[in-house]
């Protein structure tokens, strides 16, 4: 028997991120398994044989509520998966990764929900203008609106409550934080701070897929420790923290769980798809092992008996 | 590889892919997703969701 597990992993569309680790789980030479979340089915009460025979699971799905309910299932299976159910369902909603935040004492935006327009009016005028709003579903930096004042706010508001769809109904409100032209995005695997880039933008939304440009930034005692800090308030695990410079100092805006790296691999010169795939293999090892020593032990006492 | 975008017809020899991978036709520009390799076939992508990011 190989000490190398089996990796199984979770995806639809293939982007440069996908494609760059299962190169890499390739030439490590173990097992993969791919499963393509446009294609299976999962029946509660029979778990997938082919899913439960994976030491661990790596999730890269593009659709997060496919990614959710599909590490949900695979836990409740016992299959180790990288992110956790519970990282991924805290990360992939806003206001559950601030309260994660808050909870743990992790400086961060201050974060208002309110849900009607005429409370979200109130918590504007509680927070004071410029606000952000933001849908507390959502990535690469949709629908986030800036609110200068009333007037715009109460346009927003009625867009929202007349197009949006039912997850616009609770409205997440955030301090604007005045940052330099730029945010920090670091990149956490386990316990370490692997790297971070600077993402530069004219525009105060910083995404890089808004065309913010990435350039590397040093990953400083502070930085490192607050990133821990973040990614041990969402449960750990493989994740990117989003970060402004602040007059408050650095504060941590969002966690996100399936990371896309492709502009930070060069900029870094840290091979974060090889850092990826170190923690799940070691994550699939131990799944492994405990297996084997679960079984041995079994058989001991089967044995005595 | 050669394969045929189904929104303008274009012709082209596609290497190096993986499937699931998107890419995009350089006579129209629409994106495809590559659905076999073996033999190599594509078709439009699918559209962005909601939920979909990181």
């Amino acid at each position: 028997m190989t000490d190398l597990p089996i990796v199984g992993v979770l995806l639809s569309r293939v982007r440069v991120e996908e494609k760059l680790l299962l190169a890499e789980l390739e030439t490590r030479g173990v097992e993969i398994v791919r499963f393509d979340d446009r294609h299976f089915t999962l029946d509660l009460s029979a778990p997938d044989p082919a899913m439960v025979r994976c030491d661990v699971v790596l999730e890269r799905c593009i659709n997060h509520l496919r990614a959710l309910y599909t590490l949900r299932v695979l836990n409740d299976w016992g299959v180790p998966t990288v992110n956790s159910y519970e990282v991924a369902n805290i990360c992939g909603d806003k206001l559950l990764t601030s309260t994660a935040l808050e909870c743990a004492r992790v400086p961060s935006p201050r974060t208002m929900i309110a849900f009607t327009p005429e409370s979200a009016l109130e918590a504007c005028e509680e927070l004071g203008y410029p606000v952000v709003m933001k849908p507390a579903v959502g990535s690469w930096g949709r629908l986030l609106a800036r609110v200068n004042d009333r007037d715009a706010a109460e346009a927003l508001l009625e867009h929202k409550v007349t197009l949006g769809s039912f997850h616009h109904g609770a409205f997440y409100i955030q301090d604007f934080v005045r940052k330099p032209g730029r945010d920090i995005r670091s990149f956490v695997v386990g316990d370490k701070t692997i790297c971070a880039i600077y993402r530069d933008s004219p525009h105060w939304i910083t995404n890089t897929a808004r065309g913010a440009v990435a350039s590397n930034c040093p990953v400083t005692d502070e930085l490192h420790e607050l990133s821990q800090a973040a990614a041990r308030a969402v449960g750990g695990g493989v994740v990117a923290i989003d970060l402004f410079e602040s007059d408050r100092g650095l504060l941590v805006n969002e966690v996100n769980y399936t990371m896309e790296f492709r502009n930070s691999i060069d900029t870094t010169g840290v091979d974060i798809p090889a850092r990826i795939v170190d923690y799940v293999i070691a994550a699939g090892q131990t799944e492994r092992q405990e297996r084997d020593a679960l079984i041995t032990s079994s058989a001991q006492a089967a044995a005595d008996d | 590889m050669n394969v045929t975008c189904p929104e303008c017809g274009a012709e082209w020899e596609l290497s190096g892919v993986e499937q699931g991978e998107i890419v995009t036709c350089p006579d129209c520009g629409v994106d495809l997703e590559v659905l076999t390799t073996n033999p190599a076939t594509v078709g439009l992508a699918p559209e962005e969701g909601e939920d979909w990011g990181e």
